[in-house]
């Protein structure tokens, strides 16, 4: 065991079990994965990604590129999780990935043998040739050897959830530039938002022996109290975006063995700050040099960090390699805490090393390492040679690089800082964003707090709050002492920039030789950067290596860009509450538990369900229960539920003229008690969508639409009346969900509708295109003779609460009659009969012209759409216009969708002159008949095309027809 | 022919819903009428409405208890409970547009402590009683439905178009379990 006799954060008295690769250890509550592992001696955590070379745990936060693990079993097993970040719980399954059979064993590494054949642009050299085997033979055998965890295969049984958050301030990150934010801003009395992607708070507090004492504890308790600020813990913010809004992922089960029912295992969160503080501290970065990749090898403050918060000493025999000061406190740190530090090696000369029980070497480097599966020694050289030192971990510290991601998210490009060598964010790259601490590049203590409460104060000035004064603790205040130095230029061996995506010095050399200068470019060559850690420790070096090849500064070389999120998020979660039925809301129609009791399938129409037909007995097939209904309302009576279909009141002095400009069509002359088929254009002269106009009294009408294109024409007409036309006195309101309506139709429609009205309706109290207002079982209702079956029909509309129940008395009078209800499939055939429109016709590229409309595009007014509809090319015999179709063998089949050519053409796209658009089985003329749009097609009744569909079957020969196919007079209308 | 029967909306629903502190139930308020005064009649209707009904419209983003609840529900709209829309139209003829939409609204009250932290999972809008205080209202979306949210001191009215219901209640008690188990966790 390497866990320490005593200190860290860990509660030594709550043992916790877990399995990594099958076997048992044990651990500490307070233990990450990571933290466990180690003191359990388990170096070996992974393969690498592309040489399956052994790799160890590298840091001890979210910018780990080697421990990524498979967390649980089964449908809940999760890859690439963190096990730096992962928290302990009892009976936690891990296993390591990107190894077979086993971690130790893995045949895979053979490829580390032909590493020399698999340096960058290997694929896109060696696989160029044949073409076909790429996607057959390459892609899959790559695929099957590369890549890291491996998903269930299984639905994720685990439940996500999303949520809004707001405040005044959103601090980000809870290390000391961070809690001296949130505590000025709570203790100001803003509203406040601290959020951690760490299960304690203190960031860098935690991890150093030059803490606070008990500062942050107390601060974290005074937090945690004030009710005007939320401290998130174990949520990271992944994603700036537009107005002040900030993605952030919360793990609100992930540290539980057990989740209960009903828990989110995380929420996706989307906070709203009116101003935010990033303090997101900075990431180490790690040197050079060959074989650096060992398991032992270690960023030096994770090194701190294990020994300090969790009591684990990552090695025996520590050795630590820096180019800069702060390096030198992993080994007085270690000294302190009782692990033997064999070396402090400094790349800088002329430095003075600190005192302690280590050799020292200055201007050194780690020029090679030993321990296949874990590091044994490592190989220093210096000016007067090279000797090999012993050590099973290796603190490495390249200096730090200020977390400035967050501040690239809309587009900000960081600025290079001479003096800590590293890139920091510009100023207003996220509008209301200000950043402090390590993430600006004050690398003190001491400077972080007072940034931290700094920023605070002016941001909370800006939001016209007056900032409290803030006392802070002493602390450190030294100054950052760096040298750059990126990688160790001499030595055999590879020398690993990347370690996820397993990038090479070497191959970063052969992008610039091949030319791929551009540090996008050789970002893709690569694929530095590109792996799940998006080369948090790995970027700055490869640009760095790439301006010392092109002979630039850094700065000139540039960055690449910084993407959402910050780290990884499930899909799981960014479907939250979008999966099942959470997808899209369901309206149910006031007949829908009447219509589901007699056992009819819905469809989906809009978002409403609606009956497609209503089986009986003895009825197997949909097309019986169709033909059925559909000789039902043409020899009785039928009842259909039409509430879906869009109403909308309007109202007011100008509302007569405000209709005459939205449809095509003269409303103004509609006389109160008249019903009036109308058209509506869209600005560019085609078709919008259809309807019914009624007059209910003089300034006052119901208009309805298309049950899909509703809420399109409420917001148009709102348009409209808004924007076009704010002169005219118009008030209008969606009455779609108030009135239930149901069509009545057929021969005995009548002797239904007067079962249940008061007074009698008769011809011409309702003649056909009439409406008014009458008692309907004993409240105030509304009656529109108005067809769309070609029956003489009629649509009763009662207040939606007795539309239940008088859908079951009419359907019960309807079924004394011979009649019945219907469904969208015999309603559909009806209107195909009778050659009336859907939006499969109105579809947004179709014409009044095209449809057959063209006199109801009125020539004594003007309309929204009308000068637009008169350009050439939207009207004559060029067009593509509405005729009906049947099959000229009476059995064939007809498909909707078919393409239309004259018989005997070539089915290709220069011959193409039409399609149709709707098909049914018309059980009155006993074959099937279509609807199509067919190049000058008004001329061609009589003629013959043929129907190709690419999709189905074949070709049928078709005869083109008048519409209506029946009734053309419209005698039953009106009858 | 016998009189129809009403359901109210949500009949069917598992109503009123109660899990942990947080409970959902139907707000019953009776007819409701929309208003939308007509050009230049906006202090008519309100002269109208205080002699005939001691009413008047509430403030832009406000709901207003009075002798009859008054609801801001958009530009130039809003929503009036306890008086026969026959009535209203009456009263108000020729200066505002009225219409009946007792029957249009599914009304639910959220009330409980956790009731803007159940919310917060549906609606994007601030329900911080600094931002959005007891009688403030919004339209908004809420579970993917165009909704009316009012704050009531207690918890939050929403008003989701009656054929919606459904989804409403299902959303809305998926959400109230889950900050219930929420509260339970360490």
């Amino acid at each position: 065991m390497s866990r320490l006799p005593d200190g860290g954060m860990v509660d030594r008295s709550k043992a916790l079990k877990f399995r990594f690769d099958g076997r048992l250890y044990k651990g500490l509550a307070g233990d990450t994965l990571a933290s466990a592992l180690l003191a359990n001696d388990v170096r070996l955590v992974g393969r690498s990604f592309k040489y399956h070379r052994p790799r160890g745990v590298l840091s001890a936060g979210s910018e780990e590129p080697n421990a990524l693990v498979e967390l649980g079993e089964f449908a809940h097993r999760l890859p690439n999780t963190r096990a730096t970040t992962q928290e302990l719980f009892d009976g936690l399954v891990a296993r390591s990935q990107n190894r077979w059979p086993s971690l130790r064993f893995d045949a895979m590494e053979i490829n580390d043998l032909l590493a020399p054949f698999l340096a960058a642009g290997f694929y896109y050299k060696t696989f160029m040739w044949p073409a076909a085997f790429w996607e057959k033979l390459y892609e899959p055998v790559i695929r099957r050897a590369a890549g890291l965890g491996r998903l269930s295969g299984q639905r994720d049984p685990s439940e996500y959830d999303k949520a809004w958050a707001h405040c005044d301030l959103l601090v980000i990150g809870a290390g000391p530039a961070g809690l001296s934010a949130a505590l000025r801003a709570g203790q100001s009395g803003a509203r406040v938002i601290l959020a951690d992607e760490d299960f304690v708070l203190g960031g860098r507090l935690v991890a150093e022996r030059q803490d606070l004492g008990g500062w942050t504890d107390q601060v974290a308790a005074e937090l945690d109290s004030m009710p005007n600020v939320t401290v998130m813990r174990r949520t990271t913010v992944t994603g700036a975006y537009d107005t002040g809004t900030y993605g952030a992922l919360q793990r609100v089960a992930d540290h539980l063995g057990h989740v209960p029912q009903h828990t989110p295992r995380q929420t996706f969160w989307r906070i709203v700050a009116r101003r935010a503080v990033l303090a997101g501290g900075a990431v180490e970065r790690p040197i050079a040099f060959p074989n650096n990749d060992r398991p032992g090898v270690m960023l030096a403050g994770a090194v701190r960090a294990y020994v300090k918060r969790w009591a684990v000493a990552p090695g025996r025999q520590v050795a630590v390699f820096t180019n800069n000061n702060d390096g030198w406190k992993t080994a007085t740190d270690l000294v302190a805490a009782g692990v033997r530090v064999t070396a402090v090696v400094d790349s800088r000369s002329g430095v003075t090393l600190p005192k302690g029980p280590w050799r020292g070497f200055t201007g050194a480097v780690i020029q090679d390492t030993a321990g296949r599966q874990g590091l044994r020694n490592v190989t220093v050289r210096d000016a007067s040679g090279t000797r090999r030192i012993e050590a099973d971990c290796l603190a490495v510290s390249g200096g730090w690089n200020p977390n400035v991601h967050l501040t690239c998210h809309m587009n900000g490009r960081p600025l290079w800082r001479e003096d800590i060598e590293a890139f920091v964010s510009a100023s207003g790259a996220i509008p209301g964003l200000a950043v402090a601490g390590a993430a600006a590049g004050a690398f003190s203590t001491k400077a972080a707090l007072e940034q931290g409460s700094a920023v605070a104060a002016e941001a909370l000035e800006d939001l016209g709050l007056t900032p409290v004064p803030l006392d802070l603790p002493e602390a450190e205040d030294a100054p950052v002492k760096t040298s750059a130095f990126w990688h160790v230029p001499e030595g055999r061996g590879r020398a690993w920039v990347d370690f996820q995506n397993d990038v090479t010095v070497k191959d970063i050399q052969i992008a610039h030789a091949e030319n791929f200068r551009s540090v996008e470019h050789m970002k893709r060559y690569t694929t530095l950067g590109m792996a799940t850690d998006q080369g948090k420790t790995s970027n700055i070096a490869g640009l760095a290596i790439l301006a010392e090849l092109a002979g630039q500064t850094i700065p000139d070389v540039g960055t690449t860009t910084f993407r959402p999120p910050y780290t990884p998020v499930q899909l799981g979660v960014l479907g939250a509450r979008a999966q099942g039925n959470g997808f899209a809301p369901t309206r149910l129609t006031p007949s829908h538990a009447a219509s589901t009791a007699r056992g009819a399938p819905m469809v989906e129409a809009g978002l409403w369900l609606r009956a497609q037909w209503f089986p009986q007995s003895g009825e197997t097939y949909w097309r019986q229960s169709c033909d059925r209904e559909v000789a039902m309302v043409r020899g009785a009576v039928g009842i259909c539920d039409v509430t879906t279909l869009g109403k909308i009141d309007i109202q007011g002095p100008d509302a007569a003229q405000f209709l005459d400009r939205v449809y095509s069509n003269m409303m103004s002359s509609l006389a109160p008690g008249r019903v009036r088929y109308g058209l509506m254009l869209r600005e560019d002269g085609f078709v919008m969508d259809d309807g019914t106009c009624a007059c209910l009294a003089p300034g006052h009408y119901v208009v309805t639409t298309t049950t899909g294109a509703a809420g399109e024409v409420m917001a148009h007409l709102e348009f409209c009346a808004q924007c076009l036309w704010p002169d005219l006195d118009v008030a209008m309101i969606s009455v779609t969900e108030q009135w239930a309506q149901f069509a009545v139709a057929g021969p005995m429609s009548r002797a239904v509708v007067n079962g249940v009205v008061d007074p009698e309706v008769t011809d011409s109290t309702f003649p056909f295109l009439g409406c008014g207002v009458l008692t309907v079982g004993g409240v105030s209702g509304r009656l529109f003779r108005i067809s769309f079956s070609g029956e003489h029909a009629y649509e009763i509309a009662v207040p939606a609460q007795y539309g239940d129940a008088l859908y079951r008395n009419l359907v019960a009078r309807a079924e004394m009659l011979g009649g019945g209800a219907y469904g969208m499939e015999a309603l559909n055939v009806m209107r195909i009969e009778k050659g009336l429109l859907t939006h499969a016709e109105l579809h947004g590229r179709t014409t009044a012209d095209d449809l057959g409309l063209a006199r109801m595009v009125a020539a004594k007014k003007d309309c929204i759409g009308k000068v637009m509809s008169q350009r050439p090319g939207l009207h004559g015999p060029e067009r593509e216009q509405l005729v009906g179709l049947r099959p000229v063998d009476r059995t064939a089949k007809l498909t909707g969708g078919a393409r239309l050519t004259r018989p005997g053409a070539e089915p290709v796209r220069t011959q193409d002159e039409g399609y149709l658009t709707s098909v049914c089985h018309s059980p009155d003329l006993g074959h099937m008949i279509g609807l199509a749009f067919l190049r000058n097609g008004r001329a061609r009744l009589g003629q013959t095309v043929q129907a190709v569909d690419f999709l189905r079957d074949g070709t049928t020969l078709c005869e083109v027809v008048a519409i209506p196919f029946i009734d053309p007079e419209g005698e039953k209308l009106r009858g | 022919m016998a009189e129809l029967t009403s359901l109210p909306p949500g009949s069917g629903l598992d109503l009123p819903l109660q899990i942990g502190s947080a409970a959902l139930a139907q707000a019953g308020l009776g007819a409701c009428a929309s208003v939308m005064p007509f050009k230049g009649q906006l202090s008519e209707v309100n002269t109208r409405l205080k002699s005939r009904f001691s009413a008047r419209l509430a403030d832009v983003g406000r709901s207003q208890e009075a002798a009859v609840w008054t609801c801001w529900m958009g530009r130039n709209l809003w929503f009036l409970w306890g008086v026969p829309p026959t009535r209203l139209a009456e009263a108000l003829a020729g200066a505002a547009a009225v219409t009946d939409q007792s029957d249009a609204w599914a009304i639910m009250d959220l009330t409980g402590q956790d009731a803007g932290h159940i919310l917060a999972r549906l609606t994007p809008i601030d329900l911080d009683p600094g931002v959005f205080p007891p009688g403030a209202t919004a339209r908004t979306e809420l579970a993917h439905i165009m909704a009316s949210v009012t704050a009531l001191g207690q918890g939050y009215r929403i008003m989701v178009p009656r054929s919606y219901v459904g989804t409403l209640v299902h959303d809305i008690g998926q959400a109230m379990r889950s900050i219930d188990a929420q509260q339970a966790l360490s």
